[in-house]
């Protein structure tokens, strides 16, 4: 009797939170892009959208793939502890997709640091010139 | 660092070769290429910094000098990789002249 009411509170919330990580993702990941993208904003905007749609689908699609229930939800107790697994799951796997995005930020930047003309090349020198 | 100066052996037909294909790459560093004035000499490069590098590291100098190989050069250099390029690199300068003769690569100088 409480499948329906955990259901729609599961979708509700899962929802609410992958729209706020995915927010939080695209606002503050911005810099990060337009950095790697060497100050090129229209570019890195273009990224940062696609990043952000596939956020949205790959978490999404877990969460309604994982709607289903074989318990009988029918006293409060379960009906909470259903929710809990499944949204502590919702939210593992947002943490997990998160530093995911992170790490694509920051292989990115890492990237365009290295083509700065300051950047120093990866071998030692085997010698310098005297100069006299 | 703004220049490099890679000094090549004019004698090799591959190294001639490699000369033509730097000079067709896009730069993050200037490049320019000199023929050494001791011919048989493996490749040296030297920066406007004064810093010199010599044989297999010059190779990876050269890499990391291209927008599209510097990322390549910073995989060579990393510390699992810089034994296998170092190796590879030095059987490059060895066997220049047998690959220059199989490939047909003429030299700018006999």
């Amino acid at each position: 009797m409480f499948v329906m009411y955990a259901y729609v509170i599961y979708l509700v919330l899962s929802i609410a939170i992958t729209v706020w990580v995915a927010r939080t993702l695209h606002d503050n990941g911005r810099l990060f892009l337009i950095d790697a993208f060497h100050g090129q904003e229209a570019l890195a905007d273009s990224v940062n959208k696609l990043l952000v749609v596939g956020f949205y689908l790959i978490n999404l699609g877990w969460m309604v793939g994982s709607l289903r229930t074989s318990e009988a939800l029918n006293d409060p107790r379960v009906t909470i502890e259903f929710l809990a697994d499944k949204i502590g799951t919702v939210l593992f796997v947002l943490g997990v997709m998160h530093f995911f995005n992170l790490y694509l930020f920051n292989r990115f930047r890492r990237r365009a640091l290295d083509e700065l003309p300051f950047a120093e090349p990866p071998v030692r020198p085997t010698g310098t010139l005297t100069r006299g | 660092m703004r220049q490099l100066t890679v000094y090549y052996d004019p004698r090799c037909g591959l190294c001639c070769a490699v000369r033509d294909w730097l000079a067709r790459q896009p730069k993050l560093v200037k490049v320019e290429c000199l023929p050494a004035t001791d011919p048989g000499a493996e490749i040296t490069v030297i920066s406007d910094t004064g810093e010199i590098w010599e044989g297999d590291s010059a190779y990876i100098v050269v890499l990391w000098a291209l927008r599209d190989y510097r990322q390549w050069s910073k995989r060579l250099a990393s510390p699992s990789m810089l034994p296998m390029a170092r190796a590879m690199f030095a059987k490059l300068s060895q066997y220049r002249g047998t690959l220059s003769c199989s490939l047909g690569l003429e030299p700018e100088v006999r």
